[in-house]
């Protein structure tokens, strides 16, 4: 809980209570669940919990989830955070796209649109699911990412659902949702492997799991690695050896392939009548060894970074609907003797935990939880020659921060290029460049006497800011930036106002409602933390000047006028700032001084 | 604030040594964390948010690098005012030309020679290790330096014998 939050565990205080959910954006299917206590509810759609993230268009009319359409668009996570040039590096045989923009687009009905606008669609749909189960709207979500998810990958994910309104509290990746699943309620202590086989992607975490603290120590992945691909190679499988499947249209071929996949994870062999076609286990297992065997070589990469033996670890926690292969098991288990963990549904167990983290964080529940999270890639800069000077290393904990002086290769040099890269190979072509930018006004000084000091910054979702100063000069020339990855301000906008967005006045109220409730968190937060420790902390002008600042908000309150209540809010953060930073000052010498938490709160 | 002024020894209270207990750091770690992390401040306002944030980095930052070996043994070399130019290459020519005979070494043996040349070399560190908590003692900081710098070589041996 927050320091300043004092309040009486047994006397919980009811603000108007946030609705927040837990959704996994998936490849193949999305799920949206909510946690309250101990009641744990997946929203139905046509008395589904999966439902397909498929968008199809008939004559104008777009609909979520429909797998018989025609023109439909799936996988379209494939997709997101990638742009038109470096499409090269992902597999999306089955869209159609157009890549004469930043930003790949997909055609569906008269229209073409990116991944981010497609997402939204997705999240809106996932949202009013809820919404009609629960009669109130969605304020915020967790949303849950590959864990090898880049930065322009989140950012992308972040970005659509904020387009429609949803608050994001955390962007977690996947196979961290699965551990909080697994381990939240049974109070499980130990390192854990989640091999996390997607529709689209696979992830493997190890981490360590302590008095309710998820520690993620490593992670390895592939953003383009899962089921899809398996049905791909099935799909050619089924072309090359039954030729008269090639008349079939390609939902079809794909549904045959799916129905046969699925019939595998049981049985032996598998027939389709209708269509005269059978393929046997064995078969279907060479067929598809090489992706797995890829996915060992991850597996086996991610133990090796996470610096835990072999020996200590207690289980493997197998996440994705892929997983159910038989082969995945049968070839674990011949590895590594590990004790296999499958007994919650691997389909929905992301969803789980991401409900569980939004519980958290919306302030709605447990306070023996937390999650400590890692960088998946590293980050660095482009330097002469084309190489990356990585800043921040992969696998490092988060929020984190860095800085490295880099200076002049000319003589009178005033500007520099600024590359971010991200990725962990030194030749910059094989990195994703997140941004570019020109740090100007650098003095004009001889060769490599100019110091500019770049500052990286990643926060708790993995998102990266960067900023750079010039030091040498007594003018400090500083820049801020947040990757955008052909994300111009225009292109949001645009994307914002065409998207499917809910009436002005609708928002107005709900701005309305949110200072409010902020607001009534604010006044709440400071009167709990006066009661406490204002005699040790304060003197008495100071204790009045804060009071005054709180009735100045009441006053706004009762205004119901939002800049009014921004307004005096802004002003009691302001006024109270001290207060907190002495606070907090407070806190941590108790902790660094050896008292327990408990003794200070 | 000041509590991001305190050094990393300071944050965690360790005391400055060249080894230190890595269980030790890692339950404070957990304590702070469990405090400071920007979780905890998801319905705070925006100055606590922000100010968790920079201390939770803070933290995170510490133990990074306190957590390992060398970047510990340079930051006990930053917070002492030692610094040295970057550009200036490491030069102990006897040093050199044991590199370059290990690694001839490494790339002439087979894989079943890789376990005994590796406890060769960590048995280097060791005692360089505990040649560095001298220096550090009695305040030679050029030697600890270069000491610090011989044992990165040699993690990248030892790393090149991991693959």
């Amino acid at each position: 809980m927050a320091l300043i939050q004092i309040s009486d565990p047994d006397k919980s205080v009811e603000f108007n209570k946030e609705f927040s959910v837990g959704i996994d954006l998936g490849t193949t299917h999305s799920l949206i669940a909510k946690k309250e206590g101990e009641n744990l509810t997946f929203f139905k759609d046509n008395n589904n919990v999966l439902i397909p993230s498929i968008i199809s268009d008939e004559n104008g009319k777009q609909t979520i989830g429909d797998l018989n359409s025609k023109d439909s668009v799936k996988s379209i996570k494939r997709l997101i955070g990638v742009t038109s040039k470096e499409l090269h590096t992902i597999n999306y045989e089955d869209l159609e796209l157009d890549s004469s923009e930043d930003l790949p687009r997909v055609s569906l009905g008269n229209n073409k649109y990116n991944a981010i606008e497609l997402s939204s669609k997705i999240l809106s749909h996932l949202c009013e699911i809820a919404q009609s189960h629960e009669n109130t709207s969605v304020n915020s979500a967790v949303i849950t990412v590959p864990a090898y998810f880049n930065d322009m990958q989140r950012q992308a994910t972040k970005l659509a659902a904020e387009m429609v309104d949803i608050k994001v509290l955390r962007l977690i990746s996947e196979p961290t949702a699965a551990a909080i699943a697994y381990g939240i309620d049974d109070k499980k202590t130990g390192n854990f492997i989640v091999y996390d086989l997607g529709g689209g992607t696979f992830d493997v975490s190890i981490l360590s799991i302590e008095k309710g603290v998820f520690k993620v120590l490593s992670t390895k992945g592939d953003t383009h690695l899962g089921g899809d691909d398996i049905d791909r190679l099935l799909n050619k499988y089924l072309l090359d050896n039954y030729p008269h499947l090639t008349k079939l249209h390609k939902t079809e071929l794909y549904n045959l392939s799916k129905f046969l996949k699925h019939g595998l994870s049981d049985k032996n062999t598998i027939t389709n009548e209708k269509h005269n076609v059978s393929i046997d286990l064995n078969d279907f297992n060479k067929l598809i060894n090489p992706l797995i065997e890829k996915t060992l070589k991850l597996l086996n990469e991610a133990i090796i970074e996470s610096k835990v033996d072999i020996n200590d670890i207690k289980n493997i926690i197998l996440v994705g609907g892929s997983s159910r292969l038989k082969i995945i098991k049968s070839k674990l288990n011949e590895i590594y003797k590990i004790n296999i963990l499958d007994d919650l549904n691997p389909d929905t167990v992301v969803a789980e935990g991401a409900a569980i983290q939004a519980e958290v964080l919306s302030g709605n529940a447990r306070d023996d939880f937390l999650l400590l999270d890692v960088l998946p890639l590293s980050l660095g800069i482009e330097t002469y020659g084309g190489l990356s000077e990585k800043v921040i290393h992969r696998n490092t904990p988060i929020p984190s921060s860095s800085e490295k002086t880099f200076t002049t290769f000319k003589d009178g040099q005033t500007k520099m290029m600024i590359n971010v890269v991200q990725g962990e190979r030194e030749d910059i072509s094989e990195c994703i460049s997140l941004a570019q930018f020109i740090l100007s006004d650098i003095p004009p000084l001889v060769a490599g006497a100019a110091r500019i000091k770049v500052r990286f910054q990643v926060d708790a979702d993995g998102l990266l800011t960067v900023s750079a100063k010039e030091e040498t000069s007594d003018k400090e020339t500083t820049i801020e930036i947040k990757p955008s990855h052909g994300l111009t301000p225009e292109l949001i906008q645009n994307m914002i106002s065409t998207s499917n967005n809910k009436a002005e006045n609708d928002k107005n109220y709900r701005a309305l409602k949110e200072s409010i409730v902020e607001a009534e968190r604010a006044i709440y937060a400071i009167e709990e933390a006066l009661k406490v420790d204002s005699n040790d902390l304060l003197n008495q002008t100071e204790i009045d000047l804060i009071n005054q600042a709180i009735d100045n908000l009441q006053d706004a309150l009762l205004s119901k006028n939002i800049d009014t209540i921004k307004l005096a809010n802004d002003n009691l953060e302001k006024t109270s700032e001290f207060y907190v930073e002495r606070r907090m000052n407070n806190s941590i010498k108790s902790l660094i001084t050896g008292k327990d938490i408990n003794d200070i709160i | 604030m000041s509590v991001l002024k305190l050094t990393y020894f300071e944050l965690f209270n360790i005391n400055v040594n060249i080894t230190l207990d890595l269980n030790e750091l890692n339950n404070k770690y957990l304590k702070l964390q469990t405090k400071f992390h920007p979780d905890k401040y998801s319905n705070s306002s925006a100055v606590e948010k922000t100010m968790a944030a920079r201390i939770s980095t803070h933290i995170n930052d510490g133990y990074k690098i306190l957590g390992d070996l060398t970047t510990r043994v340079d930051y006990i070399l930053k917070i002492n005012n030692f610094t040295t130019d970057e550009n200036i290459t490491f030069k102990n020519n006897q040093f050199l030309i044991e590199q370059m005979e290990l690694t001839e070494m490494i790339n002439n043996s087979d894989r079943k020679q890789y376990n005994n040349i590796k406890k060769e070399i960590k048995a280097k560190i060791a005692s360089l290790i505990l040649d560095m908590k001298n220096n550090l003692s009695t305040g030679d900081f050029d030697i600890l330096y270069q000491n610090n710098s011989m044992i990165k070589f040699y993690k990248k041996n030892i790393n090149q014998l991991s693959k």
